[in-house]
């Protein structure tokens, strides 16, 4: 089924648009889901959860963008919600004595630790807004100004936290993945 | 163009999102700047390795079976699939905060209203008396009640159990009134 057929059909909520969205983008959305949050579990659930919105207020979709696009904003505002609300759970009654654990420490579980690569590591120190423009610029490889519509940010910020972004995975890899060569990021202007 | 100017427009340069004008001025400034030429050449490498690695690591992930059976259950069901636990309790937060806020700003305001109403016109002046004091002709009872909102709530499990009580707090006291 083709992209305007679907949205077609999915206005007018018949029984197999819902199957042939899973269809079309379930995995797509589903691996850029598990860069944001960094467990296949809680990505899943993200999705999902993309899914029943979308699918409910199919009705507000407009064809100006693209089917994916529409979802994956769904699903920006999702991931951002979902690192929200585990950033409050760490200051429950019941934790207080534990250390304060780092943003880009929540939501990488054993998902990333079991077996992952050095890449992986080094993601785990991003936070959410940081691994945000990473994932979609060298994941979903979007450009600059495509970055900063989709997060309503200015390009500046979105160019500064790709910097940092950059920056902080150059400092967790081990040597062999020098992401950088001889220069490093020492002549990049960080606001 | 100087270096600085270059590495704000670094990424617009590589995604060549530059007019003709300003990427004419970036190489020209990229020819006589090895440095620059060299930060470039690390940018791109670097996006390449970076996009590279979050490719192969994203390719291994793929939607459970079972979840598109799972979709159409939530669909059916009505309910929204996945934790949901924390969303509906700050959901619950927000609509009951303000509502409960400006329900105590107003009660708090009709007694005060009440309490001088009590006051006889042609004699606006009284003094509250103390525990203690002795009452009697030219005092004026008075009872104050102020109502406060409390709001409990505790985890069980998954859920959240929460509460939200107005409880009234009642003061008698009385007033003496005096003439000048």
């Amino acid at each position: 089924m083709d992209e305007q057929k679907l949205a077609a059909a999915l206005r007018n909520q018949e029984p197999e648009a819902a199957q042939e969205l899973v269809r079309a983008y379930g995995d797509r959305l589903l691996r850029s889901a598990f860069l944001l949050c960094g467990s296949e579990t809680d990505a899943e659930d993200l999705v999902q959860e993309t899914f029943l919105q979308a699918i409910r207020s199919a009705h507000r979709f407009r064809s100006h963008s693209t089917l994916y696009t529409w979802l994956h904003a769904i699903l920006l505002n999702l991931s951002r919600r979902y690192h929200r609300e585990r950033k409050r759970l760490v200051y429950d009654d019941a934790i207080t004595e534990r250390e304060m654990v780092e943003p880009g420490d929540l939501g990488l579980e054993t998902d990333l630790q079991a077996g992952s690569s050095s890449l992986e590591k080094a993601l785990r120190h991003l936070s959410a807004a940081h691994r945000e423009v990473l994932v979609l610029r060298f994941y979903e490889e979007l450009k600059i100004g495509e970055i900063a519509a989709r997060l309503g940010l200015s390009k500046g910020t979105v160019k500064s936290r790709l910097h940092y972004a950059l920056a902080e995975m150059q400092k967790h890899l081990p040597k062999e993945m020098n992401l950088f060569g001889t220069s490093g990021t020492k002549n990049i202007e960080t606001r | 163009m100087n270096c600085r100017r270059f590495q704000r427009l670094l990424f617009e340069y590589v995604d060549g999102e530059l007019s003709q004008r300003e990427e004419a001025s970036v190489a020209k400034h990229l020819a006589g700047c090895p440095e620059c030429q060299k930060l470039l050449d690390s940018e791109k490498s670097a996006g390449l390795r970076v996009s590279k690695a979050l490719h192969e690591r994203a390719a291994k992930v793929e939607l459970s079976t079972g979840f598109q059976e799972r979709l159409l259950k939530a669909l059916n069901d009505g309910q929204e699939a996945g934790p949901r636990t924390f969303e509906s309790f700050f959901a619950f937060v927000r609509r009951f905060a303000w509502p409960a806020a400006i329900g105590a700003v107003a009660v708090m305001i009709a007694v005060l209203l009440l309490v001088r109403g009590h006051a006889p016109s042609d004699t606006p002046r009284g003094m509250a008396l103390r525990p203690g004091d002795e009452t009697g002709p030219g005092t004026v009872p008075v009872q104050a009640a102020l109502v406060s909102t409390v709001y409990t709530f505790r985890l069980d499990g998954n859920q959240v159990v929460d509460r939200l009580e107005y409880r009234t707090n009642v003061v008698d006291g009385a007033v003496l009134l005096t003439r000048n």
